[in-house]
């Protein structure tokens, strides 16, 4: 009995679950649910479909370097039961859990340094930017100091991104 | 809520749309494709054997595409097409294998170790990191 990976969204197949299919040159494809089935039918690239395991892997969304992500493998040699090594293991996995866990949401973390910044950022240079839609022109010639005040503000923000 | 679930569905009466997805019509796989463009393997599958069973007698083929056109003006004009030159595009790169789904392949030390590996007896029977 294995915890299978899914072919399309690289999520664990549980015995008794998914679907199978063989390719006509052996090669062997699981999936967990039919959506993953569906869209590999519909031959779909995992890699652009933003929900899979493969999409957020590559595009930087997730750690892929990490020693505790190497205790997950595929082990082909039964291990002779030992009851200290059942508790020892189990008492391990947990304590990798916990690390992995801690280490995941630092790598989020760290991802999303500057994101807000960036956000309101980007918000003043569309208000500057589009200003006469949502001012009349008659009052565009009262606010034009507001308007000064902001453009300046967000060339200090530029030039403190860019350095 | 929602849709009736009774008989049928969007596909039920098209033709063409249980046609082109029934498993006779199964086109290959983008990867098995870019297996089959690889300088080794090229000579191999461009080689251009007479099928009468295929279009044109297998003679006009497109490996990218994998298909058999009439004749060699039909393949030309296929050539132009953006269906064939996204193809192309598509096979520059590898394609997904499912290298991402797969896990890594670790079977530790051996067990039962024979004479002809006895450098390291020490430890045989542990082999579960923890």
């Amino acid at each position: 009995m294995r915890i299978e990976k899914c072919y399309f969204c690289g999520g664990s197949v549980y015995p008794g679950h998914g679907v199978m299919f063989v390719r006509n040159d052996c090669k062997i494809f699981r999936f967990c649910t039919s959506k993953c089935h569906k869209n590999f039918k519909l031959k779909r690239n995992p890699r652009k479909t933003r929900w899979t395991k493969a999409y957020r892997r590559v595009s930087g969304k997730e750690m892929t370097v990490d020693k505790s992500l190497d205790f997950e493998k595929k082990r082909n040699r039964p291990v002779k039961y030992d009851r200290d090594l059942v508790n020892l293991t189990l008492k391990a996995m947990k304590r990798i859990q916990q690390i992995k866990e801690r280490r995941e949401s630092a790598y989020h973390k760290n991802r999303m340094v500057g994101v807000k910044a960036n956000e309101n950022k980007m918000k003043r240079q569309e208000i500057v930017d589009r200003i006469d839609i949502i001012r009349a022109p008659s009052a565009l010639a009262k606010m034009k100091e507001r308007i000064e005040k902001t453009k300046s503000k967000l060339g200090q923000l530029n030039t403190a991104m860019s350095s | 809520m929602g849709r009736y679930r009774g008989y049928g569905g969007t596909h039920t009466k098209n033709k063409q749309y249980k046609r082109a997805r029934s498993t006779k019509n199964r086109a290959k796989d983008i990867d098995q494709i870019y297996n089959e463009i690889q300088p080794e393997n090229i000579e191999k599958y461009t080689k251009i054997e007479i099928d009468p069973e295929l279009p044109g007698m297998g003679q006009h083929f497109c490996i990218h595409c994998s298909k058999h056109y009439i004749t060699d003006e039909a393949l030309n004009t296929h050539f132009q097409t953006k269906t064939h030159k996204r193809r192309v595009k598509e096979l520059k790169v590898k394609p997904y294998m499912g290298e991402h789904s797969y896990l890594p392949i670790d079977n530790g030390k051996k067990l039962r170790p024979t004479p002809a590996d006895s450098t390291d007896t020490t430890t045989t029977t542990t082999t579960m990191d923890s």
